[in-house]
């Protein structure tokens, strides 16, 4: 089968509020698939988690500014501009970050005024440097049509913090690749194929006999 | 072609005759049922005299519009000769579904409403808004409209008359793969095609408003058929609605140009 895309329903909750109702709700509304991204300590229930800080026993989502090359952690769901090219100073750095820590997912998300050819040729780099690695792009940040040159280009690569109104673009898009769509998360759970939308039926026109243009003969 | 990146913009003045059309093609925006009862309801064609003092720099006029049911062709003729007298660009005017419609109306040989145009200053005649060559889908959606066959003799017509013919790839969730297989061998067997215009289907306004419009990746892969088909054939789309990123990727699966609207003039 092809790959799948995946669509992970995904809750931020900011520090220092207790998100578990929002969780539970979240989840609710997803049937029990989704990943709660936390400030503080994660909710419990069904779906996945990850926090913004590092605690003991949880992913860790993290910025790459954020990695202390003295910190231990968990693994990690790492967040990243786009790394300009091989060579430069954010590219090291991803580099040592890999090296370094147990990396789960690359989350990688495009600063204004990035042009599509750049990401493009960061994508061919990290594809090939760090095969191993899931590579997730951020939908917010992407932008649509560039989600569709790099999903396209890139098979592998997985789209990240699709909003719910964002659906109806990811189904159309996962229907123009000829992709099963899967709703998923981290939990381990099998993910959900969803069934394509019903295409609606063309509508009969009704036609009058017609046996000349109806136009106004005034000026014949 | 790419350059460094950006891909080639076509600046068009966009002259419009008249929003309202008797035709009703289920596609299409312009398709305002006409008061036939009451032609004199029917807002008028813009009129030659209507066209601005200046515009900015185009490098292409495009006129299109409606069936109009109030001005005979001689009116369209003068609107581009008017428009002849203020530029050099090339000028693409009208089709073969108008020119089948006046026709039919005043009753006058097609090659002579092409040569009037040719006359005139037309250098191109538009592909129509929605002509895909397949009977079946023209009966369903625009049970008006010429066949298929008769409009690819007009196109034929016309470039025997000294005007180039544009074709036109309309890009739909109902033109399944197979259809549009049917009308790009068809369309693409005219060997005098100036170029092909790819227009992705724009649902809201029509009566087909319950479909989604296409993918850009849908309308990536037609233009990349349409390339390997007839690799030399200028490939042109409108730049409505597409940002930098699907310019990029559209000119980079074979897309020629965007037109780009510095003016649109009508009613
Ligand atoms: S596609 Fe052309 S003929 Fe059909 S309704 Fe629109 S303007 Fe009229």
């Amino acid at each position: 089968m092809t790959q799948p895309l995946y669509w992970v329903p995904t809750l931020l909750l900011p520090a220092g509020q207790d998100g578990s109702w929002h969780a539970q709700r979240f989840l609710r509304w997803h049937g029990g698939r989704g990943h709660v991204v936390s400030g503080g300590p994660p909710p419990s229930g069904p779906g996945s988690r990850a926090t913004l800080v590092p605690q003991s026993g949880q992913v860790w989502h993290a910025a790459l500014e954020a990695l202390a090359p003295d910190l231990d952690s968990g693994p990690v769901d790492l967040c990243l501009p786009c790394p300009p090219a091989p060579g430069t100073e954010i590219w090291q750095d991803l580099t040592r970050a890999v090296r370094r820590y147990p990396l789960r997912r690359l989350i990688v998300k495009r600063p204004a005024m990035t042009p599509l050819c750049q990401i493009d040729d960061a994508l061919k780099g990290m594809t090939e440097a760090f095969a191993g690695a899931e590579i997730w792009l951020d939908w917010r940040t992407i932008g649509q049509e560039a989600i569709a040159y790099l999903a396209a280009k890139y098979p592998q690569v997985q789209l990240d913090n699709v909003p719910d109104d964002g659906l109806h673009q990811l189904i159309s898009l996962a229907a123009a690749l000829h992709r099963p769509l899967c709703l998923t998360d981290f939990s381990g759970r099998p993910p959900v194929e969803l069934p394509a939308p019903a295409q609606p039926a063309l509508p009969r026109i009704p036609v009058a006999p017609l046996h000349h243009a109806p136009v106004k003969h005034q000026w014949l | 072609m790419a350059d460094g990146g950006h891909a080639r913009s076509i600046p068009v003045l966009k002259v419009t005759t008249t929003r309202a059309c008797w035709m009703g093609c289920a596609f299409c925006d312009f398709a305002t049922p006409v008061p036939l009862r009451n032609p004199g309801r029917v807002a008028a064609a813009i009129a030659p005299h209507q066209l601005p003092p200046s515009w900015p720099r185009e490098e292409l006029v495009k006129i299109r519009g409606g069936l109009t049911v109030t001005e005979p062709f001689g009116y369209f003729v003068n609107l581009v000769r008017r428009i002849r007298h203020r530029t050099a660009s090339p000028i693409q005017a009208f089709s073969a579904v108008e020119l089948d419609h006046h026709h039919r109306v005043e009753r006058r040989p097609v090659h002579e409403l092409l040569s009037l145009l040719r006359d005139a200053g037309a250098t191109n005649l538009g592909p129509g808004g929605g002509e895909w060559l397949i009977d079946p889908i023209r009966q369903q959606l625009s049970p008006y409209r010429l066949p298929a066959q008769r409009w690819l003799e007009i196109a034929v017509l016309a470039a025997d008359n000294g005007i180039s013919p544009a074709g036109l790839v309309g890009v739909a969730p109902f033109v399944d793969e197979e259809a549009m297989d049917t009308h790009l061998t068809a369309l693409l067997q005219i060997r005098q095609l100036a170029h092909v215009v790819v227009k992705p289907f724009r649902p809201a306004g029509t009566k087909l408003a319950m479909f989604a419009a296409p993918h850009l990746l849908t309308v990536a892969s037609i233009i990349e058929e349409i390339r390997r088909r007839r690799p030399s054939l200028p490939i042109y789309m409108s730049g409505t609605a597409i940002g930098e990123d699907g310019r990029w990727l559209l000119v980079n699966r074979g897309l020629t140009a965007f037109w780009d609207t510095v003016l649109e003039v009508g009613p």
